[in-house]
């Protein structure tokens, strides 16, 4: 009777091409994640304006921003490339382009530690407090992006990851890209934007 | 080590070194797009007294760029889950 049962329902189940499209559940995840995080970036985003407004000091080294940016987009799109390669099964480009996006990422790091060293404003002054906590929030999650794709590289370099089976690139490299996004709104926030 | 597949997409089969090559020209397109939109916006910062509105929807346009291109944000609604 059970088997019946079972036949029954398959026979009333719609092919496969008419199934209502479902999320899939780690990719929820992930954007619930990045979700959250917003918030918290958002809440420093707006203490900018609320302690200083838009006002920023004369010697905040313009170059070194855009430079920076500019690096960090690039990463995102060796990221990019990375994660399109092991999903049509190309190895060597995958482990190519992620490399490219460690290197790239800690040169950004190395550019907001350079920032930091450089700056002639203090933590104590209403910009500084702003600047040094946007940009330290921030480089901390670059770190641990770069952190998480060595961690890939490494198992790539074993053997893991396939056109198939990638998860766990696809995840690292979302991380990324989110990061990325985040910059792309704080750069302008901390030295371009006036009223 | 390199191990290319054929796939079907969209009911055709297609040579995986033609898919890469597009994925790879789309993503040079949107970073270069995105450069511009920097680029440009330090130019407004440079030349505007008050640039405020004009900045959120560049980035806001920035945002959704990484987010569409980069980080195939419509993709959630996919049916398998990737393992």
């Amino acid at each position: 009777m059970a088997v019946v049962a079972e036949v029954q329902e398959e026979a009333q189940r719609p092919p496969a091409h008419e199934e209502p499209q479902r999320p899939a559940m780690n990719q929820v995840g992930l954007w619930l994640f990045f979700f959250s995080e917003s918030f918290l970036f958002a809440a420093l985003a707006i203490a900018r304006f609320v302690l200083a407004g838009t006002d920023r000091p004369e010697e905040l080294n313009q170059g070194l921003g855009l430079g920076i940016t500019s690096v960090l987009l690039l990463s995102s799109l060796t990221a990019y490339r990375a994660e399109s390669a092991i999903a049509q099964g190309d190895r060597a480009n995958f482990t190519r382009n992620l490399l490219a996006t460690i290197l790239l990422g800690l040169v950004f790091v190395f550019g907001v530690g350079a920032e930091w060293i450089t700056a002639e404003f203090d933590v104590s002054e209403p910009y500084g407090t702003a600047f040094f906590s946007m940009t330290g929030l921030h480089a901390t999650h670059v770190i641990s992006g770069v952190v998480i794709l060595a961690l890939v590289y490494r198992l790539a370099l074993r053997g893991h990851f396939s056109a198939e089976s990638h998860w766990g690139v696809e995840a690292s490299v979302k991380y990324w890209h989110f990061v990325d996004v985040v910059w792309v709104f704080f750069y302008p926030i901390l030295y371009l934007m006036t009223w | 080590m390199t191990r290319l597949t054929e796939k079907e997409h969209g009911g055709q089969v297609v040579r995986p070194t033609l898919r890469m090559a597009a994925l790879v020209r789309t993503g040079w397109l949107v970073f270069l797009t995105l450069l511009t939109l920097v680029i440009l916006e330090y130019v407004l910062f440079l030349v505007l007294d008050s640039n405020l509105p004009l900045m959120v929807a560049m980035n806001v346009a920035d945002a959704a760029l990484i987010m569409y291109f980069f980080m195939h944000v419509t993709r959630i609604w996919r049916r398998k889950e990737s393992a």
